[in-house]
């Protein structure tokens, strides 16, 4: 376990965080810019020093009267710049974090890694050479090959094209569990953070919230938080591949025992199992089911709870799918023409084009 | 061609102040650069002095310092049977003094111009202080390292006053060829002191020429 009390002043702003994570967990941070995800980062990484305790398992990084330089944390990061090194080439680079990885016996395989972020045909380029996501992927590989109890990953996926995001993101995912790794993971991009992440942290008012799961805070939304960053309510669903329509384009995904559709991604297999998140914008809601149009997904459910949105006239509506929580947003109107209660039944309608999978 | 002694002592004196210079100064310039405050500027201060002070001067404390009745040139008498002062060993000492700037600042500056974040990412991968340096810094400061070298090998080639105080002019031992430039002018021997003159002109030029180039050139080539 990681545990972290600490406390950050600068000139332009301070954060406080109180939080402890678990080994095998990959954690998602959110907040505003200029918040202090990245100092967060850093000081648990040893690059920035900050007051308070600091301990990881047995290890004390540091307390009031000492601080553990970052040699000996067993932390790698993914900065949100570049830090290859420019006179290597991107194999040295590698060679430069396994050659100084701690020896867990859950160590990665370099293959692996190579393999899941695409990078085995840049091995023999200099960081000149590379376009801005290339430099990112060799990072992140650079970070897992260091083999590190601590993955810190700041925006790490700010320069990807989307497949290739979902599937480091998918990779990063089961090496955390696989190797008990902590990782955290700061992203803009929302839906990033909740696909992936079991849990997730919030800065709020200069303060890290301590980790709560990831479902509970997009389907409830964050008070006061929406107005600093760009925050938007959903839903994160887990759903089976069921087939590929390649055809069609479509992917089929089952979902609480039904079956819906989303745009083909090569990177699910048959029968593999991830996580959707919808919008809760972009889900529109029927009180009898709904012929002759043009949305293909059509699931129903019972309506179990409804939020009136404390900054507009509008409200969430949340539809339980057989065990699995959809939020809907839709204006107070319509909730007040359709006469909508707790209890009833529903049919919650979802555009293919607004899952990301 | 004349004084080729002289020509060949002074080659053997600038190649061994440059590569002693090296030595000491890639550990003592990296462990300025991670100093700060006072301290700091003292000894730069220290180092940067021999640019403005009359070489006569430093010659004339280094003949004082190194003379047999000190302790350390006592030391060296006892050791080696010979005297600091008026000797090859004195030039050497006097050198590495006088073109001590011209190692120091290139390494400085060269060390100090790798970024930092590099540095603090190197350390996060688990990288100690020397590999730091040593995988790091010295690669990456390449062409520091070379301009401190032709600088320091140029300078001692060039340097006149603090060998005439230290060293004298003894054939084979500490007879450069600035000083036997010099003796060819007091004998009114013009014509070989313009031999001398342009060799040393057109070497000069080569060097700063090619430290010029070095400098311009896009770093990936130096490799």
């Amino acid at each position: 376990m990681l545990s972290a009390q600490i406390k950050c002043s600068r000139a332009s702003f301070s954060i406080a965080a109180n939080v402890d994570l678990q080994p095998g967990t990959l954690y998602g941070l959110i907040g505003p810019s200029g918040s202090g995800k990245t100092t967060f980062l850093q000081v648990l990484g040893g690059l920035v020093t900050a007051d308070g305790d600091i301990k990881f398992k047995e290890q004390i990084w540091q307390n009031n009267s000492f601080i553990a330089p970052s040699q000996s944390r067993s932390t790698s990061t993914v900065f949100q710049e570049n830090r290859l090194f420019p006179h290597m080439t991107v194999k040295e680079n590698l060679l430069f974090a396994t050659e100084r990885s701690s020896d867990n016996a859950s160590s990665v395989d370099m293959e692996t890694v190579l393999e899941n972020l695409e990078i085995d045909r840049l091995l023999e380029n200099k960081p000149q050479k590379l376009s801005g996501g290339q430099i990112k992927r060799v990072s992140i590989a650079r970070s897992i090959l260091s083999n590190p109890d601590v993955l810190l990953l700041d925006e790490p996926t700010a320069e990807l094209e989307d497949r290739l995001k979902s599937k480091i993101l998918k990779f990063i995912g089961e090496l955390t569990r696989i190797n008990n790794m902590i990782t955290i993971l700061v992203s803009h991009h929302l839906p990033d953070i909740a696909r992936y992440c079991a849990e997730t942290m919030v800065i709020s008012k200069n303060t890290i919230s301590p980790p709560r799961p990831t479902q509970s805070i997009f389907a409830h939304g964050l008070t006061g938080f929406s107005e600093q960053i760009d925050f938007q309510e959903g839903s994160v669903l887990s759903v089976t591949v069921v087939d590929h329509q390649i055809d069609r384009g479509l992917t089929s995904l089952e979902v609480a025992g039904e079956v819906i559709v989303a745009p083909i991604t090569d990177n699910l297999k048959k029968g593999e199992q991830t996580n959707i998140f919808v919008l809760a914008r972009d889900v529109i809601l029927a009180s009898n089911q709904p012929q002759n149009i043009s949305i293909r997904n059509c699931l129903s459910g019972q309506l179990v709870e409804i939020n009136e949105h404390p900054d507009d006239f509008s409200s969430i509506v949340m539809v339980d799918l057989g065990g699995q929580i959809l939020a809907a947003q839709i204006t107070n109107s319509s909730l007040q023409d359709m006469g909508l209660q707790t209890g009833q039944t529903i049919f919650a309608l979802i555009k293919t084009v607004s899952i990301e999978v | 061609m004349p004084e080729l002694a002289a020509i060949w002592l002074t080659l053997k004196l600038s190649l061994v102040t440059t590569l002693v210079l090296l030595m000491i100064g890639l550990p003592f310039a990296w462990w300025l650069s991670n100093k700060t405050g006072t301290l700091r500027t003292v000894l730069e201060t220290l180092t940067s002095l021999p640019l403005v002070m009359p070489p006569t001067v430093i010659g004339f404390y280094l003949l004082v310092i190194l003379s047999p009745d000190t302790f350390l040139g006592g030391l060296w008498l006892d050791l080696t049977g010979d005297t600091l002062t008026f000797s090859f060993a004195g030039l050497v000492v006097a050198s590495i003094i006088y073109s001590l700037p011209f190692m120091i600042q290139p390494l400085l500056n060269a060390f100090e111009s790798v970024d930092p974040k590099l540095k603090e990412a190197a350390a996060d991968l688990g990288a100690s202080a020397t590999e730091i340096f040593r995988y790091l810094i010295l690669p990456l400061s390449k062409r520091g390292i070379i301009t401190g070298g032709i600088l320091t090998f140029a300078h001692t080639v060039g340097e006149f006053g603090i060998v005439l105080m230290v060293g004298g002019n003894i054939p084979g031992e500490t007879r450069v060829i600035s000083i036997a430039l010099y003796e060819k002018v007091e004998i009114l021997n013009y014509a070989e002191a313009h031999i001398l003159s342009v060799a040393l002109l057109t070497f000069s030029f080569l060097v700063l020429f090619i430290t010029y180039s070095l400098n311009k050139m896009p770093l990936m080539r130096l490799r």
